[in-house]
């Protein structure tokens, strides 16, 4: 499932004007595909600072990033005594994924401002735009974050970016059992003094593997026949068994 | 032992849901029942989601009522004719149920409206079995004779238009009223992944006073016809059967019928059906329950299509 490191050396030299400082940014793999034995994986971001001009001062934030789907959030409320979904409201990017891994905690490395116009961690990543407003939109987002937070979806952890020394770091993403398939991305953003200096981006698809991915698009793409393979596997099944276990 | 299902799209325990199999198929080997109305309930309390839950529950009632059916049928125990006319109301109610399905789970309602429907379907055929068994048990225990069933006024459906003869039944009734039964059965079948048994079977005798060696045969292979088309129905419009979990799932149902049959051979008829109504109602009572008591989360995520 996890490739050689130097396999996938993906350069990523990309750096805001008036900055001297570059990324260099790698993964431990460059696909995850899940078969019908995954109970989870890791993936291991590693990164290099190059052409520092400071000696100290630097700070790394890694987000890997699912892909964005539309979702529609509902709240029960108590009706006749009965708990009814009564209040949805509906946001229309928001990630099926996001964890967001940093060297210190991310108020400490950037101020609210820059986090909130880079959308980086958990409380300022978009969801999208949403039609309630106010306190109501409030609940709504804080409730996505706690439910997806609690399923291991949606992780902020600070110092989980280990500097390995001579401007190197490292970080491994822990994915759940059930992580959503799509194209991922993985963004490493370098802060000196709490300025963005550098930012590089690199893709990570995970897909399912063979038979998962059989059956999925069989389901999807040849509905019609798929359907018609599973009547008759349940009656072929049904026929079996009246067979093997014939008591008359 | 964890597997990945392709269409539910979460990792399930191998173990746990071959025992869930087993344990409807020794449910429905021990009360020749299809099983559905537990299957489909203890698969959303496991955590499958609800629609992949009622459409792959579907295709393991085809699984296990051909199974019985094709015993039936050996016996010449099948009205096919009756369950032709069955399946005709079955497969339009099939296709309204599926239409309906879909449109309660685009408003966010599906989960609220299948809870109301097994506590309400659950709860009325669940009483209803439970105080006929324990009345027939306590006459017995007394030494009294069961008393014939009380003779309803049928002459409404004496009058209605197109009396068929059903030659196997030695019936004379109206095709009305038999579609139309097939016809909410398939409804019931789409909505609930159920196959209906425990709605047709009665139906059949106190209704169309079906001879009582016809009844099950009859019944088991509507359910089959019924369950075909709502298995199609969901797989073609909402791709949610899961085939791994359905296969997961026949196979311990196969197993665990075995030893229900066997079972059943040693109790009698009103005990079985005391407790299928006493499991009827235990279903009803859980969903009642998650129904009334407040939430632990009050909200809840949804995909979408954008």
């Amino acid at each position: 499932m996890r490739r050689a490191l130097g396999l996938s050396l993906a350069l990523a030299l990309a750096a805001p004007a008036a900055s001297a400082e570059t990324l260099v940014v790698a993964l431990s793999a460059d696909e995850i595909r899940i078969a019908s034995t995954f109970t989870g994986t890791t993936i291991t971001v590693f990164g290099a600072v190059e052409d520092a001009v400071a000696a100290s001062g630097y700070d790394i934030a890694v987000v890997l990033e699912g892909p964005r789907k539309a979702i529609v959030v509902r709240r029960k409320d108590p009706v006749v005594g009965l708990w009814i979904n009564r209040a949805e409201t509906t946001f229309t990017t928001a990630p099926e994924f996001y964890a967001a891994h940093s060297t210190a905690p991310l108020p400490d490395i950037a101020a609210r401002e820059a986090l909130g116009a880079l959308g980086l961690g958990v409380e300022h990543m978009t969801l999208g735009p949403t039609l309630a407003a106010g306190p109501a939109a409030t609940g709504f987002r804080q409730a996505v974050i706690r439910l997806r937070g609690e399923a291991g979806h949606y992780v902020e952890e600070a110092g989980a970016v280990d500097w390995i020394g001579d401007g190197l770091f490292r970080t491994t993403f822990t994915l759940p059992a059930d992580v959503p398939v799509g194209a991922y991305t993985v963004r490493t953003l370098l802060f000196r003094d709490g300025a963005l200096e550098a930012e590089s981006t690199l893709g990570l698809p995970i897909s399912k593997t063979g038979a998962e991915q059989f059956v999925f698009d069989a389901a999807h793409d040849n509905a019609w026949l798929y359907a018609l393979a599973v009547i008759l596997m349940a009656a072929s099944i049904g026929w079996l068994g009246g067979i093997v276990f014939r008591r008359d | 032992m964890q597997l990945y299902l392709p269409i539910a799209e979460l990792s399930v325990n191998v173990l746990l849901m071959i025992g869930i199999g087993a344990a409807i198929g020794f449910v429905s080997g021990l009360l020749g029942v299809g099983g559905g109305f537990l299957l489909t309930p203890l698969l959303i309390f496991t955590g499958i989601p609800t629609s992949v839950a009622v459409g792959t529950g579907a295709a393991q009632v085809v699984a296990s009522s051909s199974s019985a059916a094709m015993t039936y049928w050996r016996r010449k125990q099948v009205d096919l004719k009756l369950a032709g006319v069955l399946v005709v109301g079955g497969i339009f109610g099939s296709a309204a149920g599926v239409a309906l399905f879909n449109v309660l789970e685009a408003s966010g309602h599906l989960d609220l409206f299948i809870s109301v429907a097994y506590v309400v379907f659950l709860g009325i055929v669940g009483g209803l079995m439970l105080l006929e068994s324990v009345r027939t048990i306590v006459r017995t225990r007394r030494g009294q004779p069961t008393p014939l069933r009380p003779i309803r006024d049928r002459t409404l459906l004496r009058r209605l238009p197109w009396q068929t003869r059903f030659r196997r039944s030695q019936l004379n009734i109206s095709i009305i009223p038999v579609v139309a039964l097939g016809f909410g059965v398939g409804i019931l079948g789409a909505l609930l992944g159920v196959g209906g048994g425990f709605i047709v079977v009665p139906a059949l005798i106190y209704l169309f006073r079906v001879p009582t060696g016809m009844v099950i045969g009859t019944s088991l292979a509507q359910i089959l016809g019924t369950m075909t088309a709502t298995t199609l129905l969901h797989a073609v419009t909402n791709h949610s059967v899961d085939a791994i979990l359905a296969l997961i799932l026949m196979v311990g149902s196969v197993i665990g019928a075995q030893f229900g049959a066997r079972w059943a051979v040693q109790l009698r008829g009103e005990t079985l059906r005391a407790l299928l109504a006493v499991l009827v109602l235990a279903v009803a009572t859980r969903f009642l329950v998650d129904l009334v008591t407040p939430p632990t989360e009050r909200y809840s995520i949804e995909e979408v299509e954008a």
